[in-house]
């Protein structure tokens, strides 16, 4: 049986959430903000600091959307090499590369905003619109299945 | 005993820890349901509220609580002896940590995951709201008070260090400027960063850097200058965005994590290094009691409160299926462990080859706390020879391991800090504090850095072992409150709290025991004197916390037994979300 595809959206630079300072941080200003009903869900604030952060979540948001339910959307920060290097060097040599090639190309793969469907780097270096960025998937989807 | 038989032993245990305990958290306490629509997925908006694979979020989660904490609290508390302290990690971990990093999970799920502070108020009392931010500042309070003396200590005794960790700074900006700019992926631009430390550290080795003629000049002692220079150098970077400088150094700094949990199990592995240290040390007379000490002196490592914050800041809002809190929440506690675990080996094998020389190191419990981050440099400077590094060059490289994580935590220390006076300083209506950065920022350095300066009986350790031991029972009672959040929720959800309230209620005896402990040193020691009010108000703390906790499980007790509890155990499953058990 195939697996099932995956997108991996890669959480640009300056949306990388947690700061690694350890248990005595919280987290990240999340996990100790000053308002914890910030969220607009909720009526409350938002927090300034991630005002920015809206477009490249609008993208996940319609992909979830508008992809068929077998498709596995999932967004990684950018620091996660423990998740990233294996899932990417793997998914590399499913579409045949020597192991060479697929190090190289997981290494690359990671960059700003990147949108990566079956380690296939579609799209990077900036936040695409969300119909592009679902075009963009859909293609490499396509792609892959003929 | 060779150290790599009580490693393996003792991971062994956390994985049977895992297998059956977690399992039964899972199934009997907390009642997970696969078909639970999480948060995550309630509230989808690819900024706060991500479903995310367990994996992934098992690394984040797990970076997000892995720090210097776990490596210091075990360091000084071998003076009571390895297997002590080895049984707190242990046990602790598996029934109490896990227990609790878990539990702060699965509560925080089911209530929309919100924060442990606001479901404190939820589930417990309004008041409780204010319990819970006058803890966090004091907590706050003594984990920027007591990084500041380690990072002191640290460049006082490896002055090798001082180059590595100041140019540091400026590295981390130029890779985040340079992934900043050209958007490119951060893996390698980041381990060139970690290669250019390496080089630093080199450097430093080098060309250590002493102070002591310009603390002469000051009429400080150096670890003093380094301790006003952090607070200085805090001041400033927290107030500058997270990606220009916090960011970046956290991506050298996780780097920087794994290749020190390497070099240390390869360096037992491979060096078959032995326990010296005594099984149960006989301190000499007038040290703390094991009883309670211990148990607050191995806080993080063991438990942490701190945990709460990261579970239900920011990691229930990412779980994708409520059953795997288990995988990330438990395991999470296990991984704190496993640092504690590298600690105790680093300071009882590492350190020293014969009995003679621990004895030295560990002669009282002033030197024991006040060399402890020093004996754990040594004992993975010793380790890291095992794998042919120089011994020298290695306990540099440890050293700065453990200054950029404590001062990469007083950064965010000091940040969050700020914030909680921010939030104080609104609910009293103190207008120009909570609108201004500086003003607040000031005040959250200021006591902070009162307490580091504070003189003690000798310039090493008296000072640091006693704020220690206060930070230890400022985060136990943390513990407690979440401990007691998560007792009241599964008490609703008709379960047996048992497996919780057991680590409450120990954790709120060894805290208070030790607090009206202390109270009684400070009140007759003149030098001391100064900590009395902060005790006292901390054991108010405690004894408010005991009081709101027990009134909280009393009422669902007789709520639960009364049947008018609305059977807040039957939602959840794939229908339910909003209004269903996540509004309890």
């Amino acid at each position: 049986m195939q697996a099932p595809s995956r997108v991996v959206l890669i959480r640009p630079w300056d949306m990388s959430d947690g700061v690694g300072a350890g248990c005595c941080s919280g987290g990240s200003t999340k996990g100790l903000c000053v308002d914890p009903m910030h969220h607009p869900l909720r009526g409350g604030t938002r927090n300034i600091e991630r005002d920015s952060w809206a477009p490249f979540a609008e993208v996940y948001r319609y992909l979830r959307e508008h992809l068929p339910g077998g498709v596995a959307v999932e967004i990684v920060d950018p620091r996660n090499h423990l998740y990233l290097l294996p899932t990417l060097v793997a998914a590399a040599r499913r579409g045949g590369g020597g192991w060479f090639t697929a190090l190289r190309a997981a290494l690359r793969a990671p960059g700003y905003a990147a949108i990566i469907v079956d380690g296939v780097v579609v799209s990077s270096g900036r936040v695409p619109a969300p119909r592009e960025a679902l075009e963009a998937v859909r293609g490499a989807l396509e792609g892959a299945s003929h | 005993m060779p150290a790599i038989v009580v490693a393996v032993s003792v991971l062994a245990l956390f994985a049977l820890g895992f297998i059956y305990y977690s399992r039964y958290l899972a199934e009997k306490v907390y009642a997970l349901d696969p078909a639970f629509v999480t948060p995550a997925h309630e509230f989808s908006d690819g900024v706060d509220f991500v479903p995310t694979n367990k994996h992934v979020l098992f690394g984040h989660h797990f970076t997000s609580i892995a720090g210097a904490a776990p490596i210091v609290g075990p360091a000084i508390a071998v003076f009571w002896g390895w297997v002590p302290a080895l049984l707190w990690i242990v046990i602790g971990t598996i029934f109490a940590a896990g227990v609790h990093d878990f539990g702060a999970l699965a509560v925080s799920v089911r209530h929309k995951a919100k924060n442990i502070g606001t479901l404190t108020a939820e589930v417990i009392s309004t008041r409780s709201r204010v319990l819970f931010l006058c803890i966090i500042f004091f907590l706050l309070t003594l984990v920027n008070a007591v990084f500041a003396v380690v990072i002191g200590n640290l460049l006082v005794a490896f002055p090798g260090a001082v180059i590595p960790i100041f140019v540091e700074i400026p590295l981390a900006i130029a890779i985040g400027q340079y992934i900043y700019r050209t958007k490119s992926p951060a893996l390698v631009p980041s381990l060139v960063g970690v290669v250019g430390l390496y080089f630093l550290i080199w450097v430093g080795h080098h060309n250590p850097i002493e102070i002591t003629g310009f603390a002469d000049w000051l009429g400080m002692e150096p670890r003093d200058v380094w301790i006003v220079i952090m607070f200085a150098y805090t001041f400033i970077a927290s107030r500058l965005p997270v990606w220009l400088l916090l960011q970046p150094r956290d991506y050298i700094n996780s780097h920087q994590l794994f290749i020190a949990l390497g070099v240390t199990f390869a360096g037992v592995l491979i060096g078959w290094d032995t326990i010296v240290a005594p099984a149960l040390n006989d301190v000499p007379e007038g040290s703390p009691s094991i009883f309670p000490f211990l148990f607050i002196t191995i806080a993080c490592g063991a438990i942490s409160g701190f945990h709460s914050l990261v579970s239900s800041g920011t990691t229930s809002k990412q779980l994708d299926k409520e059953t795997d809190a288990r995988h990330v929440g438990y395991m999470g506690a296990l991984g704190e462990g496993s640092l504690a675990l590298a600690s105790v080996l680093a300071v009882t094998a590492g350190v020293a080859a014969t009995r003679l020389d621990w004895d030295e190191r560990y002669p009282d419990f002033a030197t024991a706390s006040g060399g402890a981050t020093g004996n754990f440099v040594e004992g993975i400077g010793q380790f890291a020879s095992n794998l042919g590094i120089d011994f020298a060059l290695a306990t540099v490289f440890a050293a700065v391991v453990v200054v950029s994580f404590a001062a990469t935590t007083m950064d965010t220390g000091v940040r969050l800090q700020r914030y909680v006076v921010q939030e104080i300083a609104g609910i009293l209506k103190w207008n120009r504090l909570s609108r201004s950065l500086t003003l607040a920022g000031l005040v959250a350095i200021a006591l902070p850095l009162a307490l580091a300066l504070m003189p003690g009986e000798d310039d090493r350790g008296f000072a640091f072992g006693t704020l220690w031991r206060l930070f230890g029972t400022t985060n136990q009672l943390t513990a407690g409150l979440a401990l007691a959040v998560v007792a009241v929720w599964v008490t609703k959800r008709m379960r047996n709290p048992i497996a919780i309230l057991i680590p409450m209620a120990f954790l709120l005896v060894m805290t208070t025991w030790a607090l009206f402990i202390q109270l009684g040193e400070f009140w007759d020691s003149p030098e001391r004197w100064i900590l009395v009010p902060l005790d006292l108000i901390i054991l108010a703390l405690a004894l408010w916390l005991i009081v709101e906790a027990g009134v909280a499980l009393r009422r669902t007790v007789s709520e639960r037994r009364a049947g008018t509890l609305g059977g807040s155990d039957t939602s959840g499953g794939a229908g339910s979300g909003p209004g269903s058990e996540s509004q309890e």
